[in-house]
């Protein structure tokens, strides 16, 4: 792989996919913030109700900053933001920063852990339905996954819940566990993780599956196969690699769908995490608390698609070049 | 010819299975490649050639419906064969040089690592060090400068016809008693094509093993060949010593075939549409000789199917003319 | 008709075809079917397992789950519809202008849905209603804005090519005006994948509304939404799984009928759309 950073082509390429990532951001919340403007009724006095005074209510306008024009309010919100500071909970009169802070790392071990079991059995799956087509496992596959992806995830986390918790006591109802203890942790993590995951280890394992049944009509594994390779090799290694690259484009749109199911999850299984935090702050339209959590749930989301462009011009050496030649890498 | 035949096919028939009915790709093939010969194998697209290369990998499509008859490499029938014995077979004994270096190359993996997998069932006991430096060795030896770079590179960076040296490389890596090489140049443009025939005639003197040829183009095979032999819709017409048979050439098809080469001012991929008509339905194969329809010699006996006929020593053809 | 025939010919079609059908037939004739009002309340009978007068039992006001799961049909067909018909109009209309308008009006209009579709779809839908608030009308303008892009990107994209085919140049020099071209040629033609997409967009937009309702936000009661439906069992759940699972399950069955069928449909009327993911 050493031509991948030497490449100033690519480097370029990071470039300018990194300046459209800022774009989008900011436009992101000029768009809730325009929104504001457009729709009818304040928001100040929707989040103190009907009964509050002007005065109140004209302080608080000041403090979520209700009071600038559009420009302003966005870039002062950013030039703030850029110095580590979301803004300051209206209601509690904490920093967003820190309520941010503290419910981050939960989402994101409750994303990346749904993201690797789903994963970690919907490529093995969909390599053993393409291997064996017809096979029983094939079948099963074609007909759950289509209807694990149907199933909200919300049905299945408060179906999880009913059965492994509430019936069957083998797993905790509620929270992330004890701060500091790794293992009840792991333990209320488990069902959060497979209620996120379960829609998209079939998902994954059907597209696997027919990616991998193309690739391996392919002219180029066939030359593999004329040379006597074993074919384990030549599925595992010579048709695993591209049939992954599908699944790969994919990851970005999934790691926004995990976002938004993150929010169901938590809310069910009551874990403390960025989905909970920006849930309640809307029940009650904490206005600069979804604005912080939003920008940050946005960040996640390009960051995370940045990184799945360049995973897949990683595996992929002409979508490397491709990249690295010209700046519209969008259709893939 | 038959004088100690490295591989024997005889009486081989193969067809496919497609929504139409059974297509009869080969019908009662009869073949010997003597060792380190050097066997044509000619004929227009569809005439089954590519299928009999196929067939002696053991590498038929899926909608393989039939095949019988007997392919021997060494005395060992190769269709009798379990798939792990074939699989060990492949890349050890027999290698093959695909059509189009285009596609036939992984397009993800960097020439040195598809290099060194095609090296492994030969030589099992070596590491990726010292396969890596035959490769690099065998780079240069099939006109490939600065190896250590192209075994760095993925297939994209390379042109059509370092391509095809890479891929014939790789067949030469195997050192093979048999290797097939289907139309190696005919994805290639004419000046790359004469560069890639230079190089295998180039190998063919130190090359120990026996080699089929498959091309569309009387040319190169007159130009490469021991021996040819001419199919034409899934049946071999004509063969022989490549001198006699493109000196005496008895079936009609062999001669339209000429003709077409020697007239210059066709285009390469025109040479067979000269000779009026299409190729007959291979599922519904016409009674009676299979190139009647289109022979301008064509009289009543045409109607019953020809047999073999010795025209000359070795040289055979499937008319009634002769 | 033909089209149908197709869709019939493969098994999860037929599935996808049986199960809208009986989705969309109870949500219509839900007056006819329903056993109860949807409202009513009966508390004696509270969170009652099925019975001959609660088929599917009941909720915790002892309302009847299987009346209030056929209204709640209604609910969520209808706004699914809604939705995907106001998108499908407003996203033609943008996709097409961009595809006709100057560079800079349709860098613009591709901004916009690129910022739009910057957000997780519950994120920007749960955003959207952090400003305007919950309540069913406001539901059917915060999604449809959510899904306007999606039918604005592939509009625009067919329009391009088809813009470019022989046969408008020639009714161009005929004198046609582009209004003209844009409704008898342009127009036709990129109806089929909208369709398609369309089609494929009702369960999504489904499971969005019910999770929307669901999470507080969205349906508000005492209208009966399959997702406040799900959150009443939800709370209740440790004395009765009833409610959960007639909401769920009409859920599921909705959208995996309309997943299904929009599949299908897409096999027939565009074998070519499958590859794309």
């Amino acid at each position: 792989m050493n031509g991948f950073w030497s490449k100033g082509s690519l480097a370029r390429y990071g470039a300018s996919r990194l300046a459209t990532a800022v774009l989008v951001l900011v436009g992101s919340i000029a768009l809730l913030c325009s929104l504001t403007l457009i729709v009818p009724g304040d928001p100040a006095r929707i989040l103190l109700g009907a009964r509050a005074t002007p005065e109140l209510v004209e302080t608080f306008r000041q403090q979520m900053g209700l009071n600038l024009p559009l420009y302003e309010r966005v870039f002062v919100f950013f030039k703030h933001a850029l110095q580590g500071d979301l803004g300051t909970d209206v209601i509690s009169g904490r920093s967003v920063t820190d309520m941010v802070l503290a419910a981050l790392p939960n989402t994101i071990l409750l994303a990346v852990s749904a993201i690797g079991l789903a994963v970690l059995l919907g490529i093995p799956i969909g390599c053993y339905a393409a291997v064996r087509p017809g096979s029983l496992l094939d079948q099963v596959l074609a007909v759950f996954s289509v209807s694990l992806v149907a199933t909200p995830s919300y049905v299945v986390a408060i179906l999880l819940l009913y059965f492994f918790s509430v019936r069957l006591g083998w797993f905790p109802v509620l929270g992330a566990g004890e701060p500091g203890h790794v293992l009840d942790q792991l333990h209320h993590l488990i069902l959060p993780t497979i209620a996120l995951a379960v829609g998209w280890i079939g998902y994954i394992a059907r597209l696997v599956r027919s990616s991998l049944l193309e690739v391996l009509s392919e002219p180029y594994i066939r030359t593999a196969r004329a040379y006597g390779q074993p074919e384990r090799r030549v599925v595992m290694k010579y048709a695993l690699k591209l049939a992954c690259i599908p699944t790969v484009a994919i990851l970005g749109v999934g790691i926004g769908e995990l976002m938004g199911g993150a929010v169901f999850v938590e809310v069910i299984f009551n874990r403390p995490g960025l989905g909970s935090l920006v849930f309640d702050a809307i029940r009650v339209r904490n206005y600069p608390v979804v604005q912080g959590c939003i920008l940050i749930i946005v960040a996640i989301f390009v960051l995370a698609n940045l990184l799945v462009d360049f995973a897949y011009a990683w595996l992929d050496p002409r979508v490397r070049e491709a990249l690295g030649r010209t700046r519209s890498g969008g259709g893939v | 010819m038959t004088r100690d035949a490295l591989v024997e096919i005889r009486s081989l028939s193969i067809d496919f299975a497609t929504g139409r009915g059974a297509v009869h790709a080969l019908r009662d093939v009869n073949l010997s490649v003597g060792r380190r010969r050097i066997v044509g194998l000619v004929g227009e697209s569809g005439s089954g050639k590519s299928t009999l290369a196929l067939a002696l990998l053991g590498l038929l499509p899926e909608n393989t419906s039939k095949v019988t008859g007997n392919i021997e490499l060494e005395g060992k029938n190769l269709l009798a064969l379990k798939p792990e014995q074939l699989e060990h077979l492949r890349g050890r004994r027999i290698a093959m040089i695909f059509q189009d270096p285009m596609t036939a190359l992984n397009p993800v993996f960097t020439i040195g690592t598809q290099l060194v997998d095609a090296q492994r069932n030969r030589h099992p006991d070596l590491g990726r060090k010292e396969l890596l430096s035959r490769a690099a060795a065998m780079l240069i030896r099939v006109g490939i400068s600065d190896p250590e770079t192209r075994l760095a590179a993925y297939p994209h960076q390379l042109s059509g016809g370092m391509r095809q040296r890479v891929m014939i490389a790789m067949a030469l890596l195997c050192e093979p008693d048999v290797l097939i090489a289907d139309e190696p140049t005919t994805a290639l443009d004419v000046t790359i094509e004469a560069q890639i025939v230079d190089l295998i005639k180039d190998i063919q003197a130190e090359f120990s093993g026996s080699i089929i040829f498959v091309s569309h183009s009387l040319g190169l095979i007159s130009e490469l060949c021991d021996e040819v032999a001419v199919m034409y819709a899934g049946k071999v017409v004509e063969s022989g010593p490549t001198r006699g048979l493109f000196a005496h050439p008895s079936h009609p098809y062999t001669q339209a075939l000429l003709a077409c080469e020697i007239d210059p001012d066709t285009e390469p991929g025109e040479r067979l549409v000269t000779i009026k008509g299409g190729l007959p339905d291979l599922v519904d194969v016409p009674s009676g000789c299979i190139f009647a329809d289109r022979c301008p010699a064509r009289f009543e006996k045409c109607s019953q199917e020809p047999a073999l006929r010795e025209v000359a020593p070795g040289h055979d053809a499937a008319c009634w003319l002769v | 008709m033909d089209i149908l025939r197709r869709i019939w010919r493969s098994p999860s079609g037929r599935i996808g075809l049986i199960a809208t059908l009986l989705v969309v037939i109870g949500g219509l004739a839900a007056p006819l079917l329903a056993t109860h009002m949807p409202n009513q309340i009966d508390v004696a009978a509270r969170l009652s397992p099925p019975s001959a007068t609660h088929w599917l039992g009941t909720d915790q006001l002892g309302r009847d789950l299987f009346s209030r799961g056929l209204y709640g049909t209604r609910v969520a067909v209808g706004v699914a519809l809604a939705v995907t018909a106001i998108a499908l109009v407003i996203g033609i209309l943008l996709g097409v202008a961009a595809a006709y308008a100057p560079a800079p009006i349709e860098r613009i209009i591709l901004a916009v849905f690129d910022i739009i579709s910057a957000y997780p779809t519950l994120i920007l839908a749960l955003a959207l209603v952090a400003v305007l608030g919950p309540g069913l009308q406001n539901i059917i303008i915060l999604v449809t804005i959510v899904f306007v892009p999606r039918f604005g990107r592939i509009a625009r994209a067919q329009t391009l090519t088809i813009k470019e085919q022989p046969f408008l140049e020639a009714e161009r020099a005929l004198g046609a005006s582009g209004g003209r071209i844009m409704l008898f040629h342009v127009l036709p033609n990129i109806v089929g994948p909208i369709v398609v997409l369309a089609s494929m967009n009702i369960p999504v937009v489904i499971t969005l509304e019910a999770g929307l309702s669901f999470l507080g936000v969205g349906i508000r009661p005492p209208l009966a939404s399959w997702g406040s439906m799900l959150f009443d069992g939800f709370t209740y759940i440790g004395q009765s799984v009833w409610p959960v699972l007639v909401a769920g399950g009409m859920l599921t069955l909705a959208t995996l009928g309309f997943t299904l069928f929009g599949e299908a449909l897409r096999d027939a009327i565009d074998p070519k759309l499958r590859r794309e993911p």
